[in-house]
Protein backbone atom coordinates (compact mmCIF):
# COMPACT_ATOMS: atom_id res chain seq x y z
CA UNK A 1 0.00 0.00 0.00
CA UNK A 2 1.53 3.08 -0.79
CA UNK A 3 2.46 5.60 1.93
CA UNK A 4 0.41 8.70 3.22
CA UNK A 5 1.24 12.49 2.45
CA UNK A 6 1.49 12.15 6.28
CA UNK A 7 3.72 9.43 6.50
CA UNK A 8 5.79 10.53 3.95
CA UNK A 9 6.61 13.97 5.26
CA UNK A 10 6.99 12.32 8.53
CA UNK A 11 9.43 9.90 7.15
CA UNK A 12 11.51 12.62 5.20
CA UNK A 13 11.57 15.08 8.24
CA UNK A 14 13.11 11.95 10.28
CA UNK A 15 15.69 11.27 7.76
CA UNK A 16 16.47 14.73 7.42
CA UNK A 17 17.12 15.52 10.58
CA UNK A 18 19.22 12.35 10.93
CA UNK A 19 20.95 13.31 8.11
CA UNK A 20 22.40 16.60 10.20
CA UNK A 21 23.54 14.32 13.18
CA UNK A 22 26.79 13.08 11.24
CA UNK A 23 27.49 17.10 9.29
CA UNK A 24 26.52 18.80 12.93
CA UNK A 25 29.36 16.54 14.57
CA UNK A 26 31.96 17.95 11.70
CA UNK A 27 31.46 21.44 12.38
CA UNK A 28 31.09 20.55 16.35
CA UNK A 29 34.70 19.10 15.69
CA UNK A 30 35.77 22.02 13.13
CA UNK A 31 34.72 24.37 15.67
CA UNK A 32 36.34 22.96 18.53
CA UNK A 33 33.20 22.69 20.21
CA UNK A 34 33.08 19.93 22.71
CA UNK A 35 29.66 20.15 24.01
CA UNK A 36 28.11 20.47 21.21
CA UNK A 37 29.56 17.40 20.11
CA UNK A 38 28.16 16.16 23.46
CA UNK A 39 24.60 17.29 22.95
CA UNK A 40 24.26 15.23 19.63
CA UNK A 41 24.39 12.41 21.81
CA UNK A 42 21.57 10.83 23.91
CA UNK A 43 21.78 11.09 27.39
CA UNK A 44 23.29 7.44 27.90
CA UNK A 45 24.91 7.80 24.61
CA UNK A 46 28.18 5.78 23.61
CA UNK A 47 30.87 6.48 21.37
CA UNK A 48 33.46 3.40 20.54
CA UNK A 49 36.42 3.32 18.81
CA UNK A 50 37.53 0.38 16.92
CA UNK A 51 41.11 0.36 15.59
CA UNK A 52 42.82 -2.80 14.22
CA UNK A 53 44.77 -3.26 17.84
CA UNK A 54 42.25 -2.03 20.38
CA UNK A 55 38.61 -0.80 21.08
CA UNK A 56 37.80 2.21 23.52
CA UNK A 57 34.42 3.19 24.46
CA UNK A 58 33.25 6.24 25.76
CA UNK A 59 29.81 5.90 27.50
CA UNK A 60 27.12 8.79 28.64
CA UNK A 61 27.83 12.84 28.45
CA UNK A 62 30.83 12.83 31.59
CA UNK A 63 32.86 9.93 29.45
CA UNK A 64 32.18 11.36 26.20
CA UNK A 65 33.15 14.98 27.43
CA UNK A 66 36.41 13.56 28.81
CA UNK A 67 36.66 12.04 25.45
CA UNK A 68 35.94 14.84 23.04
CA UNK A 69 38.53 17.08 25.51
CA UNK A 70 41.29 15.28 24.75
CA UNK A 71 40.72 15.27 20.83
CA UNK A 72 43.01 17.61 20.13
CA UNK A 73 45.66 17.38 22.73
CA UNK A 74 48.08 15.21 20.80
CA UNK A 75 50.01 15.36 17.89
CA UNK A 76 46.29 15.60 15.48
CA UNK A 77 44.11 18.12 15.62
CA UNK A 78 41.25 16.51 13.35
CA UNK A 79 39.31 18.53 10.65
CA UNK A 80 36.61 15.68 9.56
CA UNK A 81 34.80 15.49 6.00
CA UNK A 82 31.59 13.56 5.79
CA UNK A 83 30.99 11.28 3.15
CA UNK A 84 28.22 8.41 1.41
CA UNK A 85 25.60 8.48 4.50
CA UNK A 86 22.98 5.82 4.56
CA UNK A 87 19.95 5.64 6.63
CA UNK A 88 17.43 3.03 7.35
CA UNK A 89 14.52 4.26 9.50
CA UNK A 90 13.66 1.27 11.93
CA UNK A 91 10.42 2.58 13.42
CA UNK A 92 9.59 3.46 17.01
CA UNK A 93 12.11 6.01 16.79
CA UNK A 94 14.76 4.06 15.80
CA UNK A 95 17.12 3.98 12.60
CA UNK A 96 20.72 3.15 11.43
CA UNK A 97 23.26 4.43 9.57
CA UNK A 98 26.62 4.53 8.37
CA UNK A 99 28.67 7.64 7.07
CA UNK A 100 32.35 7.50 6.06
CA UNK A 101 35.15 10.26 6.80
CA UNK A 102 38.39 11.51 6.51
CA UNK A 103 40.34 13.69 8.65
CA UNK A 104 43.15 16.05 7.84
CA UNK A 105 45.46 17.32 10.88
CA UNK A 106 44.93 21.37 11.44
CA UNK A 107 48.42 21.35 13.47
CA UNK A 108 50.75 19.52 10.01
CA UNK A 109 48.83 22.11 7.14
CA UNK A 110 45.72 19.88 6.83
CA UNK A 111 47.93 17.10 5.65
CA UNK A 112 45.44 14.01 5.04
CA UNK A 113 45.89 11.43 7.78
CA UNK A 114 43.44 8.63 6.80
CA UNK A 115 39.70 7.66 6.69
CA UNK A 116 37.36 5.57 7.84
CA UNK A 117 33.39 4.82 8.64
CA UNK A 118 30.87 5.62 11.45
CA UNK A 119 28.21 2.81 12.15
CA UNK A 120 25.51 4.68 14.01
CA UNK A 121 22.47 3.93 15.67
CA UNK A 122 20.50 7.03 16.12
CA UNK A 123 17.41 7.46 18.62
CA UNK A 124 14.36 10.44 18.58
CA UNK A 125 14.56 12.14 21.73
CA UNK A 126 11.53 14.02 21.99
CA UNK A 127 11.21 15.86 18.58
CA UNK A 128 15.23 15.71 17.65
CA UNK A 129 17.40 13.05 16.65
CA UNK A 130 20.58 11.94 18.39
CA UNK A 131 23.28 9.63 18.48
CA UNK A 132 22.97 6.22 20.51
CA UNK A 133 25.82 5.02 19.59
CA UNK A 134 28.68 5.73 17.21
CA UNK A 135 30.80 3.07 16.39
CA UNK A 136 34.14 3.86 14.97
CA UNK A 137 35.91 2.06 12.13
CA UNK A 138 39.70 2.99 11.29
CA UNK A 139 40.25 1.85 7.35
CA UNK A 140 43.45 3.45 7.42
CA UNK A 141 45.54 6.38 9.57
CA UNK A 142 49.00 7.62 9.48
CA UNK A 143 48.70 8.79 13.29
CA UNK A 144 47.41 7.19 16.55
CA UNK A 145 44.51 10.04 17.00
CA UNK A 146 45.24 9.93 20.73
CA UNK B 1 -0.02 26.45 -11.11
CA UNK B 2 1.56 25.57 -7.39
CA UNK B 3 1.85 22.61 -6.91
CA UNK B 4 -0.05 20.96 -4.56
CA UNK B 5 1.46 19.76 -0.70
CA UNK B 6 0.95 15.94 -1.94
CA UNK B 7 3.01 17.01 -5.32
CA UNK B 8 5.71 18.64 -3.49
CA UNK B 9 5.70 15.82 -0.83
CA UNK B 10 6.02 13.18 -3.40
CA UNK B 11 8.49 15.14 -5.24
CA UNK B 12 10.50 15.21 -1.97
CA UNK B 13 10.10 11.77 -1.34
CA UNK B 14 11.34 10.79 -5.13
CA UNK B 15 14.46 13.10 -4.74
CA UNK B 16 15.48 12.01 -0.71
CA UNK B 17 15.14 8.24 -2.60
CA UNK B 18 17.30 9.38 -5.72
CA UNK B 19 20.02 11.21 -3.65
CA UNK B 20 20.69 7.94 -1.72
CA UNK B 21 21.61 5.75 -4.73
CA UNK B 22 25.13 6.85 -5.15
CA UNK B 23 25.50 6.83 -0.96
CA UNK B 24 24.28 3.28 -1.31
CA UNK B 25 26.49 2.46 -4.14
CA UNK B 26 29.51 3.59 -2.18
CA UNK B 27 28.48 2.73 0.61
CA UNK B 28 28.27 -1.20 -1.19
CA UNK B 29 31.69 -0.89 -2.15
CA UNK B 30 33.41 0.09 0.99
CA UNK B 31 31.90 -3.07 2.23
CA UNK B 32 32.52 -5.39 -1.06
CA UNK B 33 28.56 -5.93 -1.04
CA UNK B 34 29.11 -6.87 -4.73
CA UNK B 35 25.00 -8.27 -4.40
CA UNK B 36 23.75 -4.84 -2.73
CA UNK B 37 25.88 -2.93 -5.66
CA UNK B 38 23.88 -4.72 -8.52
CA UNK B 39 20.33 -4.54 -6.56
CA UNK B 40 20.46 -0.63 -6.75
CA UNK B 41 19.81 -1.10 -10.62
CA UNK B 42 16.94 -1.82 -12.83
CA UNK B 43 17.00 -5.63 -13.91
CA UNK B 44 18.17 -4.40 -17.52
CA UNK B 45 20.47 -1.20 -16.08
CA UNK B 46 23.17 -0.39 -17.50
CA UNK B 47 27.30 0.55 -16.09
CA UNK B 48 29.63 2.22 -18.49
CA UNK B 49 32.77 2.87 -18.17
CA UNK B 50 33.73 5.59 -20.80
CA UNK B 51 37.65 6.98 -21.96
CA UNK B 52 39.69 8.03 -24.21
CA UNK B 53 40.31 4.99 -25.90
CA UNK B 54 37.44 2.72 -25.10
CA UNK B 55 33.41 2.61 -23.62
CA UNK B 56 33.00 -0.57 -21.63
CA UNK B 57 29.00 -0.98 -21.06
CA UNK B 58 27.69 -3.61 -18.88
CA UNK B 59 23.68 -4.88 -19.10
CA UNK B 60 21.61 -6.44 -16.68
CA UNK B 61 22.16 -8.24 -13.34
CA UNK B 62 24.65 -11.09 -14.44
CA UNK B 63 26.83 -9.00 -16.23
CA UNK B 64 26.75 -6.30 -13.69
CA UNK B 65 27.62 -9.08 -11.00
CA UNK B 66 30.71 -10.22 -13.06
CA UNK B 67 32.23 -7.16 -13.34
CA UNK B 68 31.47 -5.56 -10.26
CA UNK B 69 33.00 -8.91 -8.71
CA UNK B 70 36.12 -8.86 -10.98
CA UNK B 71 36.56 -4.79 -10.36
CA UNK B 72 36.23 -4.96 -6.78
CA UNK B 73 39.09 -7.75 -6.29
CA UNK B 74 41.31 -5.85 -8.57
CA UNK B 75 41.00 -2.58 -7.52
CA UNK B 76 39.84 -2.27 -3.88
CA UNK B 77 38.50 1.33 -4.28
CA UNK B 78 37.22 2.90 -1.48
CA UNK B 79 34.55 6.04 -2.93
CA UNK B 80 33.59 9.25 -1.87
CA UNK B 81 30.75 10.72 -3.20
CA UNK B 82 30.14 14.35 -3.80
CA UNK B 83 28.14 17.25 -5.97
CA UNK B 84 25.04 15.10 -6.70
CA UNK B 85 22.42 16.75 -8.26
CA UNK B 86 19.02 15.75 -9.79
CA UNK B 87 16.40 16.56 -12.46
CA UNK B 88 13.03 14.92 -11.63
CA UNK B 89 11.49 14.27 -15.29
CA UNK B 90 8.40 12.47 -14.28
CA UNK B 91 6.81 9.48 -15.37
CA UNK B 92 8.80 7.87 -12.64
CA UNK B 93 12.14 8.65 -14.72
CA UNK B 94 15.21 11.42 -13.49
CA UNK B 95 18.70 11.86 -14.03
CA UNK B 96 21.81 13.28 -12.65
CA UNK B 97 25.60 13.35 -11.82
CA UNK B 98 27.40 13.21 -9.18
CA UNK B 99 31.12 12.98 -8.77
CA UNK B 100 33.69 10.72 -6.79
CA UNK B 101 37.03 10.46 -5.69
CA UNK B 102 38.86 7.15 -5.25
CA UNK B 103 41.17 6.04 -2.64
CA UNK B 104 42.99 2.77 -2.26
CA UNK B 105 42.11 -0.08 0.24
CA UNK B 106 45.65 -2.29 -1.05
CA UNK B 107 47.72 0.93 -0.38
CA UNK B 108 46.79 3.03 2.65
CA UNK B 109 43.86 4.60 1.20
CA UNK B 110 46.61 6.29 -0.82
CA UNK B 111 44.47 8.41 -4.00
CA UNK B 112 43.37 6.88 -7.33
CA UNK B 113 41.70 8.90 -8.97
CA UNK B 114 38.53 11.03 -9.96
CA UNK B 115 35.54 11.36 -12.31
CA UNK B 116 31.81 11.97 -12.13
CA UNK B 117 28.66 9.63 -13.11
CA UNK B 118 26.04 10.43 -15.46
CA UNK B 119 22.74 8.26 -14.20
CA UNK B 120 19.29 8.03 -15.35
CA UNK B 121 17.10 6.95 -12.68
CA UNK B 122 13.97 4.86 -12.77
CA UNK B 123 11.10 4.04 -10.46
CA UNK B 124 10.77 0.59 -9.79
CA UNK B 125 7.60 -0.42 -8.21
CA UNK B 126 7.74 1.81 -5.43
CA UNK B 127 11.76 2.28 -5.24
CA UNK B 128 14.17 4.23 -7.25
CA UNK B 129 17.27 2.43 -9.03
CA UNK B 130 19.93 3.19 -11.42
CA UNK B 131 18.67 2.68 -15.04
CA UNK B 132 22.03 3.71 -16.45
CA UNK B 133 25.32 4.87 -15.05
CA UNK B 134 28.14 5.98 -17.17
CA UNK B 135 31.41 6.51 -15.30
CA UNK B 136 34.10 9.19 -16.56
CA UNK B 137 37.32 9.24 -15.15
CA UNK B 138 38.79 12.44 -15.53
CA UNK B 139 42.21 11.74 -13.79
CA UNK B 140 43.65 7.90 -12.95
CA UNK B 141 46.88 7.50 -10.83
CA UNK B 142 48.83 4.70 -12.96
CA UNK B 143 47.43 1.43 -11.09
CA UNK B 144 43.92 2.73 -11.97
CA UNK B 145 44.28 3.08 -15.68
CA UNK B 146 46.14 0.08 -15.88
CA UNK B 147 43.20 -1.60 -13.85
CA UNK B 148 40.03 0.09 -15.99
CA UNK B 149 42.33 -0.41 -19.71
CA UNK B 150 42.93 3.30 -19.11
CA UNK B 151 39.65 5.30 -20.09
CA UNK B 152 40.46 8.65 -18.58
CA UNK B 153 38.53 11.90 -19.95
CA UNK B 154 40.97 13.52 -22.57
CA UNK B 155 42.53 16.94 -21.42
Amino acid sequence: MAKSVEQLAGELADREGIRELPLKYCDCVWRNDMTGIVDLFASDGEFITKGFKREHRASGREALLKLYNGLTQGELTPRPYIHNHVIDLAGGGRATGRCYVELRNLKKNMEWVGSGYYEDEYIKVGDGWKFKSRTFHTAYMSMNPG
Amino acid sequence: MPKTIEETVNELADREAIRELPQRYCDCVWRGDVDGLVGLFADDGVFTIIGNDRETTNKGHAELQKTYKAGLATLTPRPYIHNHVIELTGKGRASGRCYVELRDASDNLSWLGTGYYHDEYVKVGDRWKFQSRRAQMVHMEPKMAKGTGGSQEKK
